[in-house]
């Protein structure tokens, strides 16, 4: 309950944040700034208080270094990953034989908070011939184009690579 | 001419996101079922999409901060969309390839 009600205010801010990025632009005047920032304080109250209770987080908590520093790694890991998945992806379409063996593996994973869920899915899918299907208590559902292990153990570590160990280190 | 410099470094990075359009595209027409076929166009459109913005924001520096947002956008929705996508075929009852080799999701269900 405590860490839900401290999440509230950093909701508002960042969602604000946001909307300041979108309606900024060099040379806008200070008079429709204004009014921009009244409108976008507004919404965002609103966005909060409609929507806060299915948000959960430890806040602040998460800007400590530590973290941050982890998320940075992450998000290199990923753009690097991404290029090799749209390079390996263009390597199969253009053979001309489709050189694919699908099929659809589980992996465990040891990750408990539902973000955290969220962004591994998410790199999993954008990262070399795998999209996550479905989670459940044991672990993700994720079709593969080329199997090269049905193992659970192995082909997590061929899946997962190396988010799985940076995903803690932002999360726990 | 750091501007002119920046602008056709932008057209590099919209010619490579074009490039990353037809190659999801052919993969598109290619695949043989759904999941491959999402596969295939997922990943292209998304590193297609950061690279257009990417590369618009480089020719167009005073909405750089927009498009930065807008892709952040793109990568944290996409996949969670094609995730949605493939799990509701796969509940709705749409076959695997039939030379796919393992259905792990499928003994889920028997269980």
């Amino acid at each position: 309950m405590s860490s839900e009600t401290k999440s509230i205010p950093y909701l508002a801010v960042v969602l604000l944040l946001i909307w300041l990025g979108f309606v900024y632009q060099p040379g806008i005047s200070m008079q429709s700034f204004i009014q921009e920032l009244f409108v976008g304080i507004i919404v965002a109250v609103a966005v909060t208080i409609l929507t806060h209770r299915h948000f959960e987080g430890l806040g602040v908590a998460y800007f400590h270094p530590r973290r941050v520093a982890y998320f940075i790694a992450f998000f290199f890991v990923f753009l690097w990953e991404m290029v090799k998945a749209n390079l390996n992806m263009a390597r199969i379409v253009l053979s001309p034989e489709l050189p694919i063996k699908p099929g659809i593996v589980k992996v465990s994973t040891s990750l408990k908070q539902p973000a955290a869920k969220l962004f591994l899915g998410n790199a999993i899918t954008l990262t070399p011939g795998t999209l996550t299907i479905d989670y459940d208590d044991g672990g993700a559902y994720i079709h593969w184009v080329e199997v090269k292990d049905e193992d659970m153990g192995r082909a997590g570590e061929i899946i997962k690579g190396r988010f799985e160990r940076l995903l803690r280190g932002v999360f726990s | 001419m750091i501007e002119d410099i920046l602008h056709y470094i932008g057209m590099a990075f919209v010619f490579v996101g074009s490039l990353f359009f037809l190659l999801g595209t052919i993969g598109l027409i290619r695949m043989p079922d759904l999941y491959n076929r999402m596969q295939a166009s997922t990943k292209t459109t998304t590193l297609g999409v950061l690279s257009f913005l990417v590369g618009v924001g480089l020719m167009e520096l005073q909405w750089m901060i927009k498009l930065l947002i807008i892709a952040l956008f793109v990568v944290l929705t996409a996949p969670v969309g094609a995730s949605a996508l493939a799990r509701a075929s796969y509940n709705a009852g749409i076959k695997l390839w039939e030379k796919s080799v393992v259905d792990k999701y499928k003994e889920r269900e028997e269980k």
